[in-house]
């Protein structure tokens, strides 16, 4: 082993003096501020992940939306035929109001055809109830009106129709056919699918935007497929949008609030390293007659420099390690029992995971070796410029 | 061997540590410098020795002015060529007596520091107290310890201050045998401050300072 490591960790572990306490607390500090770090970032990436994979399931990964009088069927076969996309779902976006027993519900109705093989593999996941024959209401819609299956409601379009008197809605009394679930607010409370024939029967030209829903293969890499999409389509009135931009501003304000944390919490680790300054500052003290003997027999200032920041940097990697260590261990923990329990209704899930990733762990480690290396600095060069004669005169 | 021209060393709160001392000591000499406390026998061992600057005059070291050196210069000369042994040891207590010997062998770039440091505890009687911390034996065979880290990078001059002054008359005997030893066997040059008029008779020659001045020799 090498000569600085060695000398170094026979000063770090030494019981001579007071310091190993001091040690043992400078350590405790590092350990808990890397802990605290990781499973506190660890549960907002966490919440972060499951919200995104919430979204996901549940979300198309991208939206193509027509604003003009575009082809559909044209559009679809082109963007069914990009790289990377699994599956097209067009569909006719309509406003209206449900109503059931005097009780009525805005609604937004989605009108896609009943027949098609991606809608059918989709809606196939989230149907609670019931099947496709007839509207297809939301799990929140239907419990506010106190809907079930079979039940017969009237749909209100609110263009409605020009006589002598003015403008009437229009109504239609329709069965309903099914009940879905996503776990997601904007659909459960506010979305009614409806075929795409009988919705343009019912609605004719009124207003409403045209779309297809698209499913990539990787949602992680949506962006891709998108500008795949944007090139094959060059339309500007043909809007593209992935989840990532729909999303955006929230997955960016609990960025922020992650980075937020981070710091916050980097400076219990900064708070902890000075507790190695103060402690090299004692260790040096005690040794400044072996610092004086080395340097007498020839032993450089910048190894004497290098000794002293290793005990530094040794308390700083430790605490750093055993604090990474289990906090991987406490977060395997909080996820096998599911400790950091949530409201449902108000979070989309039951309970928080805490997801450790490599990247925050590396910054952790090299945020802390950094914090250690500057607390260790100071003392370590006071150390090495150790006057020899001052030491052995006081003696 | 060793040669100071008109040496002055004023420390900053103006005390007047050597006043002029010139003293030539040529290898293989066993020299003794002697004198009351604080008559500067340790300030011109210092300086001897580089540890310390002149403030004025000229100190040459093996045939080179070590005056003017820069620290790394300093370091370089002194290492291995020059060893030290204090009154109070200042043993690394935080090692065993053999690594006491090792690293400071390591340090010197001596070849099989251990194989090195385990013969010299041998020829010194200490082969029994090796793996002992220094708190764990007494003053002499500290001093003993001492005296094999100095020994251990092979030095042509060994700077001794007060060798004995923290050891029994008997063991300080068995100390200045054994220097006398070395010197007679191996040659190597003994500058060692002492105010204790017993060890007299050991010296070749005898260099008397008083209030940082010669006095006689």
């Amino acid at each position: 082993m090498n000569l600085h490591l060695r000398i170094a960790l026979r000063y770090l572990i030494s019981s001579r003096g007071s310091t190993l306490l001091i040690t043992f607390i400078a350590f405790l500090g590092v350990f808990l501020g890397v802990c605290a770090i990781l499973l506190t970032v660890g549960v907002f990436t966490g919440f972060q992940d499951s919200l995104r994979d919430k979204i996901l399931a549940n979300t198309p990964h991208i939206i193509v939306s027509l604003l003009g009088d575009e082809d559909k069927e044209e559009v679809k076969k082109i963007v069914k035929e990009t790289e990377g996309v699994v599956r097209a779902v067009p569909f006719v976006i309509y406003s209206g109001v449900l109503s059931y027993e005097g009780r009525i519900q805005p609604i937004t109705v989605k009108a896609v055809d009943y027949g098609d093989k991606d809608f059918r593999e989709m809606i196939k996941k989230h149907l609670k109830e019931g099947s496709l024959e007839g509207l297809v209401l939301g799990e929140g819609i239907a419990e506010s009106l106190g809907v079930r299956v079979n039940d017969i409601v009237f749909l209100v379009s609110p263009t409605g129709i020009r006589t002598p008197t003015g403008f009437i809605p229009k109504t239609r009394r329709m069965r309903v056919g099914g009940i879905f679930a996503t776990g997601t607010y904007d659909k459960d409370f506010v979305l009614v699918f409806m075929d795409v024939r009988e919705a343009k029967r019912f609605f004719k030209r009124g207003f409403s935007l045209e779309g297809i829903d698209v499913y990539v293969k990787d949602p992680y890499r949506v962006q891709e497929v998108k500008e795949r999409l944007e090139k094959s389509l060059k339309d500007d009135l043909i809007i593209v949008r992935s989840w990532i931009d729909l999303n955006r501003p929230l997955f960016n304000a609990l960025q922020l609030e992650k980075l937020a944390l981070f710091l916050i919490l980097l400076l219990m680790v900064l708070i902890a390293s000075f507790n190695i300054t103060s402690l090299l500052f004692v260790k040096t003290k005690e040794r400044t007659k072996d610092i004086a003997i080395l340097k007498t027999f020839g032993m450089a200032r910048g190894d004497i420099l290098r000794i002293f920041l290793t005990v530094g940097l040794s308390i700083g990697v430790t605490g750093a390690l055993v604090g990474t260590l289990v906090a991987f261990v406490a977060a395997y923990f909080i996820n096998e029992y599911r400790l950091i329990r949530v409201p449902e209704e108000v979070y989309m899930m039951s309970y928080i995971p805490v997801h450790i990733k490599p990247k925050d762990a590396i910054m952790t480690f090299a945020g802390t070796l950094i914090l250690s290396f500057i607390a260790s600095l100071i003392p370590s060069v006071r150390a090495s410029k150790e006057n020899i004669v001052s030491v052995l005169r006081n003696e | 061997m060793v040669k100071l021209k008109e040496v002055w060393k004023v420390f900053p709160d103006g005390t007047k540590a050597l006043k002029g001392v010139s003293l030539e000591v040529a290898k293989g000499e066993f020299v003794g410098i002697m004198g009351p406390s604080g008559s500067g026998k340790s300030t011109l061992l210092h300086i001897v020795g580089g540890l310390d600057r002149p403030t004025s005059g000229e100190v040459y070291l093996m045939g080179r002015d070590i005056s003017s050196l820069s620290e790394e210069d300093l370091v370089r000369l002194r290492k291995g060529k020059v060893a030290y042994i204090f009154q109070f040891y200042y043993l690394l207590e935080d090692f065993t007596v053999l690594e006491n010997l090792t690293i400071i062998g390591e340090i010197l770039g001596v070849e099989r520091p251990e194989e090195k440091a385990s013969e010299l505890l041998e020829f010194l009687r200490l082969d029994h107290r090796k793996n002992h911390k220094p708190h764990q034996l007494s003053g002499g065979e500290q001093q003993r310890v001492a005296i094999g880290r100095a020994l251990i990078g092979d030095p042509e001059l060994i700077l001794a201050d007060e060798p004995t002054g923290n050891i029994d008359w008997a063991e300080g005997r068995k100390i200045f045998d054994l220097f006398k030893k070395l010197n007679r066997e191996k040659g190597i040059t003994f500058l060692v401050a002492t105010h204790n008029p017993d060890l007299k008779d050991y010296f070749n020659r005898i260099v008397y300072l008083k209030d940082g001045e010669i006095a006689g020799s």
